[in-house]
């Protein structure tokens, strides 16, 4: 335990020294060598998540061996590792001088927590990252190798994203995951804002924050409900009482009033706090939800992602697709036990998911920047992990959350690598059949776009179909057809993107005579991560001799028997609930091949239309008139939220500026000018003449003389 | 008549102050002025010997000849200033100096 506490506390910290010598001595010293402490605190931090990932393997392996243990005893084990660790007394919440001072209660604790989802979060994180920023060395260069300006800049925000996303994802209890959280968005605002000359990036990056506070206030919100009702914020604690309100039982409610004794106090009236918290749950769930939103991007506080594209591509990569943006997945699948025992929660979860998994697929069918594309389809995908979580299929939410990070980094750095040698153009119109002259970035962005568009066998194929699945069986079938489109439609807009930079006649941004790679370092991280898009689902399917997928694949593999323990107590919640989440995979191969055969359908319509007979779509999109203008200005959500918030913000801002230059400052004016003007008055009296002076010096003296012989009467 | 008597002295030594004062304040020249504030001493020594003989002891003369000794240092002091203000402006005027108008 305590070589687990020092690897936790290790982990945000290397990063986060890295990020602090980079910007003591990156301007002076490092400068261009400034990637190699942030390479070496990321990987040192890589390497220390994988002891701690052994570790807790071996714990999971010990519970799993004893397979004759009781479940009781199986659950002590898991409650030994998911226990916080805490570090140090933050600060005073209820200054109570009858509790002494160290130990009491008042105290809010920094406590970090190392669980199954902690590990797969850290290692997907550190994996992704780490790829990153050795891209970014070679990135943030020209063509003849020389860094560019803010070369130490961008690597410290690195270390301080990395370092934050720690934090995140470590964190124990809601106060320093909110931390974390604001964290990470503060370095997203600094990255984005990277190339702060240039105004687009500048107001990107504001309207990533400030969409992000809209979140971010409900998010807070949730919390201090939270500690309104429950009296602490520790997760632990939390998820026990939840746990302990949904699986309530009338006829032995002995164990539940203990927990209630034990965590509140011995003055709590069990049932008044389970009427309290069942009254409370489902705005606690929404309010946290929020949060996700906003920084998941989903409908309706998507509209900063795409505009987040204007940072520079490494970012979008690690940020923006791979990491950042999960972090409200990983909240939800975090407090799968109070979205669990909220419905109304998870049908919102879902409907919201289910919503801009589609929206945002239309969208990317007509858009032509290649960065918009894929944050289009960020969000489209992040939209599936939101389904999967609202019909209670947290651990494959999870597994897309981690085949995710792997494909759409590599997809965002393949672009990356295309804008490099397209001198900084991005719109497919302007240049096509890279192929050729780009194999490495051409063959990792194949594998990587056929991962997305759920080809059979690569990683994305696993875990969407394991979304798709649990969504028909959630009761709710709905959910299940708008996953199956909206697979389609990721497959036609995937490829159409592929046909339209790679394939078909050679042509080159104007400017640009030859395209070419961009050097191992950036070629390195494009084949490891296309590697992983491969590789990565195959943490989450397991081998059976028959009956299977192609008859050997079965879903819900290692991965999941990973996440089992974490997740388990929603589970539980839900089953109770009546409806039948456990799911069966059974009957679940069809769907398999019915998704397989929607996806090839789609890559091969794609790359037709778009090779063969690019007429076509121009056709489509002039023939659909009004459609194809609504979802080409993506459904005009900017426009609409300019008219609804920003020009009544706007005027409101004038009218507040009106009032304060034209009434308090005119006040501050009169009160100005006051002395002013009795010094105007007196001001001819000093003539600057010594004889002047003189004679006043002795018209006074003369008058005190006289005031002190005479008296002043 | 005697007329050493202190009130007497005291009635010079204001009447040379007076002129001092009126010296000072009448004239531009910077010489002629300093000169006056040396009148004006020499009216408050002629006090001062008065002030002694006020008291009937010779403390006010022994006052009288340690001041004398401090004008006549600041008599030179006084005087080297007077030249290098001569120097800077070319011309012993006082309106020269007359540079802090408010």
């Amino acid at each position: 335990m305590e070589n687990l506490k020092t690897l936790a506390i290790l982990i945000p910290i290397l990063p986060l020294v890295s990020m602090l010598l980079v910007g003591a001595i990156g301007l002076r010293i490092l400068k261009s060598r400034s990637h190699w402490l942030v390479i070496s605190g990321v990987g040192g931090s890589l390497v220390l998540a994988s002891l701690i990932l052994g570790d807790v393997l071996s714990h999971s392996a010990r519970d799993a061996g004893a397979a004759h243990v009781t479940e009781a005893e199986s659950a002590v084990g898991n409650a030994a590792l998911s226990k916080s660790i805490p570090l140090y007394d933050w600060f005073v919440v209820e200054a109570d001088p009858a509790q002494g001072a160290r130990e009491s209660a008042g105290w809010l604790q920094m406590t970090f927590r190392v669980d199954q989802l902690t590990c797969v979060m850290l290692m997907t994180v550190l994996t992704v990252g780490l790829m990153v920023v050795i891209y970014s060395t070679g990135y943030m260069r020209d063509h003849h190798g020389h860094a560019e300006r803010g070369y130490e800049r961008f690597f410290a925000f690195l270390g301080l994203f990395v370092f934050s996303m720690c934090m995140l994802v470590l964190a124990g209890n809601f106060l320093v995951l909110y931390m974390g959280w604001e964290l990470v968005g503060l370095s997203s605002f600094l990255l984005i804002g990277h190339y702060y000359q240039k105004p687009e990036a500048a107001k990107a990056a504001r309207k990533a924050f400030i969409v992000n506070r809209v979140g971010d206030f409900g998010f807070a919100i949730g919390i201090w409900l939270i500690y309104l009702t429950f009296g602490t914020l520790d997760y632990q604690r939390v998820f026990d009482l939840v746990a302990g309100v949904a699986n309530f039982d009338a006829h032995s409610h002995q164990a539940f009033d203990a927990l209630v004794h034990s965590t509140l106090g011995a003055n709590v009236n069990p049932m008044d706090f389970k009427i309290l918290v069942e009254s409370r749950i489902t705005w606690i769930a929404l309010l946290l939800f929020c949060g996700a939103m906003g920084k998941s991007a989903q409908f309706p506080l998507h509209v900063w992602l795409p505009d987040a594209m204007e940072g520079p591509t490494p970012v979008s990569a690690l940020i923006h697709a791979a990491t950042m943006v999960t972090a409200g997945v990983y909240l939800v699948a975090r407090c799968s036990v109070i979205f669990a025992s909220s419905e109304i929660a998870m049908w919102f979860v879902a409907t919201i998911g289910a919503a801009t998994a589609f929206f945002a697929a239309t969208i990317a069918l007509t858009q032509f920047d290649m960065k918009r594309i894929l944050a289009y389809s960020t969000l489209s995908q992040l939209g599936y992990m939101f389904l999967g979580l609202g019909v209670g299929a947290f651990d494959s939410s999870v597994f897309h959350l981690f085949t995710h990070a792997f494909f759409k980094a590599c997809l965002f750095l393949g672009a990356g690598s295309v804008m490099h040698a397209m001198g900084g153009v991005i719109d497919i119109r302007k240049f096509s059949g890279l192929r050729r002259q780009m194999p490495v970035t051409h063959a990792t962005f194949l594998i990587s776009s056929l991962a997305l568009a759920g080809f059979p066998l690569l990683s994305a194929f696993w875990s969407k179909d394991e979304i798709i699945h649990a969504a028909f069986e959630s009761g709710f079938p709905l959910f299940g057809w708008i996953g199956l489109i909206t697979a389609a439609l990721t497959a036609f807009y995937t490829f159409r993107m592929v046909a339209m930079a790679f394939w078909g006649q050679e042509r080159m941004a104007p400017g640009v005579e030859h395209a070419h790679e961009g050097g191992a370092w950036m070629n390195f991280p494009l084949i490891f991560l296309a590697v992983g898009a491969i590789g990565a689902g195959y943490f989450g399917v397991h081998m059976v001799s028959g009956g299977g997928f192609l008859g050997v694949f079965e879903p819900h593999g290692a991965f999941h028997h990973f996440l089992e323990p974490v997740i388990a107590s929603a589970k539980g919640i839900l089953s109770g609930h009546g409806a039948e989440h456990a799911v069966a995979h059974a009957g679940g191969h069809t769907l398999m091949y019915v998704s397989a055969l929607i996806a090839i359908g789609g890559i091969l319509l794609a790359s037709y239309l778009y090779t063969k007979r690019p007429t076509i779509p121009f056709a489509i999109a002039a023939a659909s008139g009004s459609l194809h203008r609504l979802l080409y200005n993506k459904y005009y959500v900017d426009e609409i939220y300019d008219a609804v918030f920003v020009q009544p913000l706007r005027r409101l801002g004038r009218f507040c500026f009106g009032v304060d230059r034209n009434f308090i400052n005119a006040i501050l004016y009169v009160l100005g000018n006051i002395p002013r003007a009795i010094g105007f008055g007196l001001r001819s009296g000093q003539q600057g003449a010594m004889q002047g002076y003189a004679l006043g010096m002795i018209i006074g003296i003369v008058a005190l003389i006289w005031i002190v012989l005479n008296g002043v009467g | 008549m005697n007329l050493a008597t202190p009130q007497a002295l005291m009635l010079v030594g204001a009447l040379i102050f007076g002129l001092g004062v009126i010296g000072f304040l009448a004239r531009r020249n910077m010489i002629v002025m300093f000169l006056s504030t040396e009148i004006m001493f020499q009216g408050v020594l002629v006090n001062l010997v008065g002030m002694g003989l006020l008291h009937g002891n010779l403390q006010g003369q022994a006052m009288g000849l340690f001041v004398l000794v401090i004008a006549a240092v600041e008599a030179g002091l006084g005087l080297a200033i007077v030249v290098m203000m001569y120097r800077r402006r070319g011309t012993l005027d006082a309106e020269s100096w007359r540079t802090m108008r408010g």
